[in-house]
């Protein structure tokens, strides 16, 4: 059931996915402005239950879709699958929580890359959650959960540092090479004209911005110096660390490879294409209709929820 | 076409029927019966041409050791600035040495600058406009700022500078002509990036919570690579060139013949003995017209193939 406010929304436990009070805004270039693409629209889906979502063209049918999957997150709202709030994800659980909701898009040609054949592009779903089966290296991991934090650290450090910083680095360069003008003139000679002049003279005042600025433009360079020192040894371990897993997953290739294929075969035919014929063509090679049911093969290889 | 307007439609003899009743004449149709021809693209005489020339250069320089070639540094008694011969065939240059052979073994280092040069450029602004292209955030405006940046530095300078400070040796060459490369290369790649990223497999396969890199590497990258390939010919035939111009300012060893060098070494012949110059220009000329042709011509085949995908 769809509709405004959540008065129409059945008990939580026996829904399969439930969509709270959703919004999608997005910005209207630099001007501050946002379009309402979807407002405030709940709805819940039963185990087994289709649910059709009817409107004009522009209203936010598709948004709303691809709002429930965070292509891209929505502004407010929850969207609970089986209880468990998704729009809190990120990263890793946010990936594990996509593939088990699957999307057939409006223009099967365009949603399948041109470049890989069919058998490939049915079977990806299930190279991606196999490949999410072997544990990632602890560098790998380690830049996962460093990187945020350097976003967040910096995002910081540049909302503190934006006007300030400049203008002290502009005082402790004019320093530096004022210091240095003043003592390139022959001692008791005339004294220094133009611009070494200036800034000679400048120097006499700029100590008082300068040295401040110098200390406090330290903690940045530190801070600088420290996350690149780390970030250049987690880049240059990771492919050393990443060996391990590489063996892994060349070890088990050949029965997941059977498996795949296996599982790539069952449902071409569930949707209606020979396999045979199928499998090694292209995209383009097929009409539109034969893509969309490309498209639905792809999203049922994972067996989603429902 | 009936009732009132019948009188305006009826069809008088000789006339040609008006069948779609706006008064156009209709195209005449062709022969149903006749089978549609498939025109077969054709890539052209100057695509092979093209291929000819730069087949048969470098077979020439990968067995330039190997070819009855005379000496590229051995001067020869009585050849100086002498023109075109049987026995010596672009003549000898200023101090007498084979033309001919300079040209083969020149072809060598032009052509192995060119390649390397834009390899690392492919590499590191590849990778660069990649990431740029596809994360559209922080990311992509720190890149983009630091290619721009530079790109408004003045090459010859960088160039000379590079060649100043480190010498003039080969290797220093690449290096500089990577880094002059790399933005173009860059903004190239990006560019063709974000025309698919917005495309909707792109979007199918983060739904299906593909990783960035997998996405990048697997869906984008195999879009991108063809329309690069016919980009990088044409990009090898400018860093020629390019080194052309830095051998003429004296950044490139001139121990090592290359064309620029040749060219740099015969000028202040050039009024006595054209041919020292001559040649040499001869050969970058039609390297990198060959190079731009072929390049444009596999441009447009994809392109077209493009439109079918």
């Amino acid at each position: 059931m769809a509709g405004s406010g959540t008065a129409h929304l059945r008990a939580p436990e026996d829904t399969l996915l439930r969509v709270e009070h959703l919004v999608v805004e997005f910005p209207v270039g630099n001007t501050g402005l946002v379009v309402n693409a979807v407002s405030d629209v709940s709805f819940d889906v039963r185990r087994g239950e289709t649910l059709g979502l009817v409107g004009e063209s522009g209203c936010g049918k598709s948004t709303t879709g691809r709002a429930v999957l965070q292509l891209p997150k929505p502004t407010s709202g929850k969207v609970l699958l089986e209880g468990h709030d998704i729009t809190a994800s990120t990263g890793d659980d946010l990936r594990a929580v996509r593939s088990q909701l699957q999307m057939i898009f409006q223009d099967p040609i365009s949603s399948l890359n041109p470049r890989r054949t069919v058998a490939d592009v049915v079977a990806e779903p299930l190279v991606v959650r196999w490949l999410e089966s072997f544990p990632r290296s602890p560098v790998a991991r380690g830049w996962e959960a460093y990187a945020p934090w350097l976003v967040r650290l910096w995002n910081r450090l540049w909302a503190w540092g934006r006007w300030t910083l400049p203008i002290l680095a502009v005082a402790a360069l004019t320093w530096i090479v004022g210091t240095r003008a003043q003592g390139s003139g022959p001692v008791g000679g005339p004294e220094p004209t133009g611009v070494a002049g200036a800034l000679a003279h400048l120097v006499d005042v700029t100590p008082f911005i300068a040295v401040p600025g110098l200390v406090l433009l330290a903690p940045f360079v530190i801070a600088f110096a420290v996350t690149a020192a780390l970030w250049l040894v987690l880049v240059l371990a990771m492919p050393f660390a990443a060996i391990p897993r590489t063996i892994a997953v060349r070890r088990d290739r050949a029965r997941f490879r059977a498996e795949a294929d296996a599982k790539v075969r069952d449902v071409l035919d569930t949707v209606g294409l020979d396999p045979d014929v199928a499998m090694p063509k292209r995209p383009h090679e097929f009409s539109g209709g034969q893509c969309q049911r490309i498209c639905i093969a792809r999203a049922l290889v994972v067996d989603p929820r429902s | 076409m009936t009732g009132d307007h019948a009188d305006f439609f009826d069809v008088e003899p000789g006339m040609t029927p008006l069948v779609d009743g706006l008064g156009h004449d209709l195209e005449p149709v062709s022969d149903p019966a006749e089978p549609p021809r498939f025109v077969r693209k054709r890539w052209g005489v100057a695509f092979w041409l093209a291929g000819t020339w730069l087949v048969l250069l470098v077979f020439a320089a990968v067995f330039a050791n190997v070819l009855p070639l005379a000496d590229p540094n051995a001067t020869f008694r009585g050849l100086s600035r002498q023109g075109p011969s049987l026995e010596h065939w672009f003549g000898g240059d200023n101090i007498g040495k084979d033309i001919f052979s300079r040209c083969i073994y020149g072809a060598r280092k032009s052509l192995a600058v060119g390649v390397f040069a834009y390899a690392g450029a492919l590499i590191i602004g590849g990778s660069l406009g990649l990431v740029a292209g596809y994360y559209r955030n922080r990311v992509e405006s720190t890149i983009t700022g630091a290619l721009d940046v530079m790109l408004a530095f003045p090459p010859l300078v960088l160039l000379i500078a590079i060649a100043a400070f480190l010498g003039n040796s080969t290797r220093n060459l690449v290096l500089a002509l990577t880094i002059l490369a790399t933005p173009n290369v860059a903004r190239i790649i990006r560019a063709l990036v974000l025309t698919f990223r917005e495309r909707e497999f792109v979007l199918a396969a983060r739904a299906l919570g593909t990783r960035n890199m997998r996405v990048m590497i697997r869906d984008i990258l195999p879009n991108v690579l063809p329309t690069v390939g016919a980009f990088a010919l044409i990009g090898v035939a400018n860093l020629i060139v390019a080194e052309g111009a830095l051998a003429f300012v004296g950044a490139s060893d001139p121990n090592q013949a290359s064309w620029g060098v040749m060219i740099n070494q015969g000028r202040d012949q050039l009024a006595r003995a054209p041919h020292i110059v001559l040649f040499p220009a001869m050969m970058i000329f039609l390297t990198v017209l060959s190079m731009n042709s072929m390049g444009d011509r596999v441009r447009e085949r994809l392109e077209v193939k493009e439109s079918n995908v």
